[in-house]
């Protein structure tokens, strides 16, 4: 194996392997796991930003090892893989240090950061699948990873929350292993191709494929939380706010809605999927998904479900770009993955800011929140605006996109439900800054920590503030060269337009 | 360093300068800095208005923007600029108070965004710039401690997404047919889009939220009853940036004849104009009575989209007047808001207080006076006596607002009658003032007939004025809902009767005292000189700006 070859093996066992040695780790050797943790995840950056620059000029990062017979484990660095992966590492690497943070003092910090790490490695893993068999085997594994995070605190609450999540992503899991069996069977192949390799079958198979496609959507619709398969969501958010964030904008949620966006573009195509009648489908669920999702979220007392219920209607933009099935919608759902991550991880770091430091959980306690916080809610703010639309911040750029591409292929009902949408977003985050800034805080708050003159541990502050200036800044400065939309475009020049 | 290029950094540095002082008051450090610097954010952007025509192209902001100045940007930045350094400057002591960063800074972004407004050369920066102005505004009303300052906010904040959500759909749909969003391509792509209607539909009533436009003000009244005087201005320049200027720079005037749409605009602008003369008349807030002359004046906008509408060929012949007319009532409508007297705010004690009175008047005149220069204009073309009604009714709610503001709600009952007739005389004159003009100008059309439309309309305006004297009392009206004044109107109707009888029994001796007390003022402007040599600090200077302003223009479009 060349170089090449190796750097994306390097990228997953540079969260792998510190994982293995922080699970052996004493609870009391905290410098060496904040090295290891820190090391890891700057050096999966480092290669990360080394395969973007490679990939941006033409280099080819593939690593092939032998799994099956017949079936290989492939690890491949394409553009889209690279969107993904980029966002997983930067998030990762800003999620750690506010893990580190948030988990201060708290028992099983070596347990919660080794499976900290293993659900990284599997997100990476999910991102650099260069077969269906590679991306099956890393999504179960990004499963097993983080059932044990998500019931971490051992209540009750929390044990019941991830056996819920666990019934509901191993029964997808399961869908997912048997439509990709029944595609082997058909095909032969299970490799990710630009366009598809399921065309080749032709209609003669249709019924099979239409079949195939509902078993593999059902079982990424879990993880990507599609209404009716969201029921472990909004549950999940008893979880550490690290882990929220984890779920909601990096490793979870986002490896449902990226496994929808393989299916449908290198497994089936596009072309052929539409040609199917099986993008009709999906673009009806994911609307109904985002009106709902929203509609739910109007009601939720408790901040971190209003998150969540958001976070289940904003994840199926990416899936209804990918539906409407035309180049500029592409880009619009493609780049949200990427968007939606930079602002869902800001809101609910600021949650966990709001409960580690006030211990302020619900919307009605947060009165004069931003007097006594008002950097974490000035970053809780570019986040909300965000998610409604509001420019310059990234939502906008994605929503602007699925517009065009909805009027582009002649089915204008879809930007009534991006209205529809952005007015339900601005009904349930306007609230809660009109609270936050504008109303007079109480004399005492429910569970006050002391950060003496700060308003809480630079650890807990920096990241909210720093995926906030990304997410600015990823609107803002959405044409610059390597922005997420840069890199959208040119996923969908592949897809559409590429010989 | 060549000129295109030293223009460019121009350009840029207007519209990064608040946020560098934005920037400057959140280090602690520089915070007094920031401060000092802050009330004068705005004078790099007045002093760009007077540059020659530049843009600068941005590939990698948003889609690939464009920041530009051009005619009728340079136009707008005067007006807005000049509005954010009166802003700025009634903002200084507000600022300097403890706990005053927030406001300061989302006033810095408000006033960033609004330059944006300006400066924006394509569609997008253009939406971009309006949300950053807006939502900031509305923060900044929300950093008021008063609860109905907050109540205003929220009805702002709604609309103003709702505004959003409907130019949002308007930029889609224009730039989906275009492939581009420069606003040339835009105009263009309306001229030829299919779904002609449903734009107009779309952009009149998404830039009509941010105007104040009948039927979506809900926001005007109260936000203007409500806000400190330093929001005052900046809430007139948003209106005329993000509203104003929003739709002039998406319709394509003089390339599109769309006699349904003008039919309809020509209908609102009556009913507009008589929703405002009616609710308007019915407010016991003063600031909230201008809010209802500011939809009346709105009106006025409609109308002349619905001419040039009708009739592309007027755009050439209205373009100069309608310049005119707009820094004329932008710089009116602040001037009176700018002389409002403060409620809690702490700067009643300045040096001009005593020529505040006489000055308002004035502002008044200037405001009401605006459209004069479009019925010259129309002369021939369209029939303007919408705009002559315009002229009316802004005057008399003008003219009313003031009536509450001069008038010692503590003096015993015969005192606040004699006061009411002294304001009534001297609001006839004003009034009177701007007929005899109307007349002049109608006089060249339409002959004999202006004369009797103007006694008809002295008429009219003597009873409205004689009715708002008699329903003196009447409480306290929540701004925007006409049915309220309706229903609370007939309840009314019995103890306003009562009211007329009780006022045959009051004493009428101290009538030529209120007079003399009202006309005060006026005389002090013998000594204005001397007077404003030593005293030409915080917003006396600007106000007194604004009126010279004003004045000048209304006599160059008179003249």
């Amino acid at each position: 194996m060349n170089w090449n070859a190796w750097i994306p093996l390097l990228v997953v066992a540079s969260s792998l392997l510190p994982g293995l040695i922080i699970f052996g780790l004493a609870e009391d050797r905290v410098r060496l796991r904040t090295i290891l943790n820190l090391f890891g995840a700057v050096l999966k950056l480092a290669l990360v930003g080394l395969m973007l620059w490679g990939v941006f000029h033409e280099q080819h990062y593939e690593t092939r090892l032998a799994l099956l017979p017949g079936l290989e484990l492939v690890l491949r660095a394409g553009p889209l893989a690279l969107l993904f992966v980029s966002l997983s590492t930067l998030l990762w690497l800003v999620t750690t240090v506010y893990a580190i943070g948030y988990l201060e003092g708290s028992p099983h910090r070596s347990r919660f950061f080794g499976f900290f790490s293993l659900c990284v490695t599997a997100t990476v893993g999910v991102a650099l699948a260069g077969n269906l068999i590679t991306f099956v085997l890393f999504y179960e594994l990004l499963t097993l990873s983080t059932y044990p995070l998500v019931v971490h605190r051992g209540t009750d609450v929390a044990r019941r929350a991830g056996q819920t999540y666990l019934v509901y992503t191993v029964v997808g899991g399961a869908l997912l292993l048997l439509g990709t069996a029944w595609l082997y069977a058909l095909t032969g192949t299970l490799e990710f191709t630009p366009r598809g390799f399921v065309g080749r079958l032709g209609s003669e198979h249709a019924p099979a494929l239409v079949v195939i496609f509902a078993l593999l959507i059902a079982g990424l619709g879990v993880k990507a939380a599609l209404v009716p398969l969201h029921g472990w969501l909004p549950q999940a958010m008893v979880a550490p706010a690290p882990v929220s964030a984890l779920l909601h904008a990096v490793a979870v949620v986002k490896a449902g809605a990226f496994g929808i966006v393989r299916v449908v573009y290198d497994v089936f195509g596009v072309e052929f999927a539409a040609g199917l009648g099986v993008l009709q489908p999906l673009l009806w669920l994911a609307s109904f998904t985002i009106i709902y999702g929203s509609v739910r979220a109007l009601f939720q007392d408790d901040l971190k479900r209003r998150l969540a219920f958001s976070t289940v209607s904003q994840v199926s933009y990416i899936a209804l770009g990918v539906a409407i099935a035309g180049p500029i919608a592409t880009i619009g759902g493609v780049v949200h993955l990427v968007h939606q991550g930079l602002m869902k991880i800001t809101l609910f770091f600021c949650a966990g800011n709001l409960a580690e430091t006030l211990g302020v959980h619900k919307i009605s306690e947060m009165d004069g929140v931003g007097r006594r916080m008002p950097w974490t809610m000035a970053a809780f703010t570019v986040g909300a605006f965000g998610m409604i639309g509001a420019p310059p911040i990234a939502g906008f750029i994605s929503k602007w996109y699925l517009g065009q591409g909805a009027l582009n292929t002649g089915q204008e009902w879809v930007v009534l439900v991006l209205a529809g949408s952005s007015l339900l977003n601005a009904a349930y985050f306007l609230p809660i800054l009109h609270r936050a800034w504008f109303r007079e805080p109480p004399p005492e708050w429910p569970h006050e920590h002391d950060f003496g003159k700060k308003e809480t541990a630079c650890a807990l502050l920096l990241p909210p503030i720093i995926t906030a200036l990304l997410a600015l800044g990823a609107g803002l400065l959405a044409s610059v060269p390597f922005s997420p939309l840069e890199w959208a475009q040119l996923i969908a020049r592949r897809e559409f337009y590429a010989p | 360093m060549s000129y295109a290029m030293l223009e460019s950094l121009i350009l840029l540095g207007v519209l990064a300068w608040p946020l560098v002082v934005a920037g400057l008051l959140i280090i602690p450090g520089l915070r007094l800095a920031g401060l000092a610097l802050a009330p004068w954010a705005a004078l790099p952007a007045l002093a760009l208005s007077a540059f020659p025509d530049g843009a600068l192209n941005l590939p990698g902001v948003m889609l690939g923007g464009v920041l530009a100045l051009d005619a009728t940007g340079r136009l707008f930045l005067f007006l807005i600029s000049l509005l954010w350094l009166a802003s700025g400057v009634l903002a200084r002591a507000r600022l300097r108070a403890a706990a005053s960063d927030s406001f300061a800074v989302l006033l810095l972004l408000a006033m960033a965004g609004s330059f944006g407004l300006v400066l924006a050369g394509d569609g997008l920066l253009f939406f971009t710039a309006a949300t950053i102005a807006g939502y900031s505004l509305y923060g900044a009303l929300g950093c008021e401690a008063d609860t109905q300052a907050h109540k205003a906010g929220k009805v702002l904040v709604v609309l103003l997404v709702f505004s959003d959500v409907l130019v949002f759909e308007v930029l889609l749909m224009l730039g989906q047919a275009a492939g581009a969003v420069d606003f040339e391509s835009l105009r263009q792509a309306f001229v030829e889009i299919e779904s002609k209607n449903l734009v107009f539909g779309l952009l009149i009533v998404g830039f009509g939220i941010k105007v104040g436009m009948l039927g979506v003000h809900f926001w005007l009244p109260p936000v203007f009853a409500t806000a400190n005087a330093a929001l005052r201005p900046a809430l007139v320049a948003f209106m005329f940036g993000a509203g104003v200027l929003g739709a002039l720079r998406l319709l394509p005037l003089g390339q599109i004849q769309a006699t349904e749409v003008a039919t309809v605009l020509n209908w609102l602008a009556w009913v507009t104009l008589g929703y405002a003369a009616f609710v308007g008349m019915l407010q016991n807030q003063r600031r909230a009575i201008l809010g209802y002359a500011t939809i009346a004046l709105g009106s006025v906008w409609l109308f002349v989209l619905s001419a040039w509408l009708q009739q592309p060929g007027l755009w050439q012949t209205l373009a100069g007047p309608s310049a005119a007319a707009l820094i004329q009532s932008g710089a009116g409508l602040a001037a009176i808001l700018l002389m409002d007297k403060p409620n809690n705010e702490g700067a009643s004690s300045h040096s001009l207080a005593g020529l505040v009175p006489a000055l308002r008047w004035l502002a008044v005149l200037i405001l009401a006076m605006s459209p004069l220069g479009l019925v010259w204009a129309m002369a021939g073309h369209v029939p303007s006596i919408t705009l002559l009604l315009a002229i009316v009714v802004i005057a008399l709610l003008a003219a009313n607002s003031l009536f509450h503001g001069d008038i010692d709600p503590s003096a015993s009952r015969p005192t606040q009658v004699q006061q009411h007739i002294a304001l009534w005389v001297i609001a006839t004159l004003i009034l009177v003032v701007t007929l005899v003009a109307a007349y002049q100008l109608l006089h060249v059309t339409m002959g004999q007939a202006a004369t009797s439309l103007v006694i008809l309309v002295v008429a009219i305006m003597a009873a409205v004025l004689n009715a708002k004297w008699h329903l003196l009392r009447l409480p306290v009206l929540p701004p925007g809902d006409v049915l309220v004044p309706i229903t609370r109107g007939l309840v009314k109707t019995h103890a306003g009767a009562a009211r007329l009888y009780a006022l045959g029994e009051e004493g009428w001796t101290g009538i030529a005292q209120a007079i003399n007390r009202q006309l005060q003022p006026f005389m002090a402007l013998g000594g204005v000189v001397g007077l404003l040599e030593p005293k030409l600090i915080r917003w006396g200077a600007a106000l007194s700006l604004l009126l010279l302003l004003g004045l000048l223009v209304a006599w160059l479009a008179v003249s």
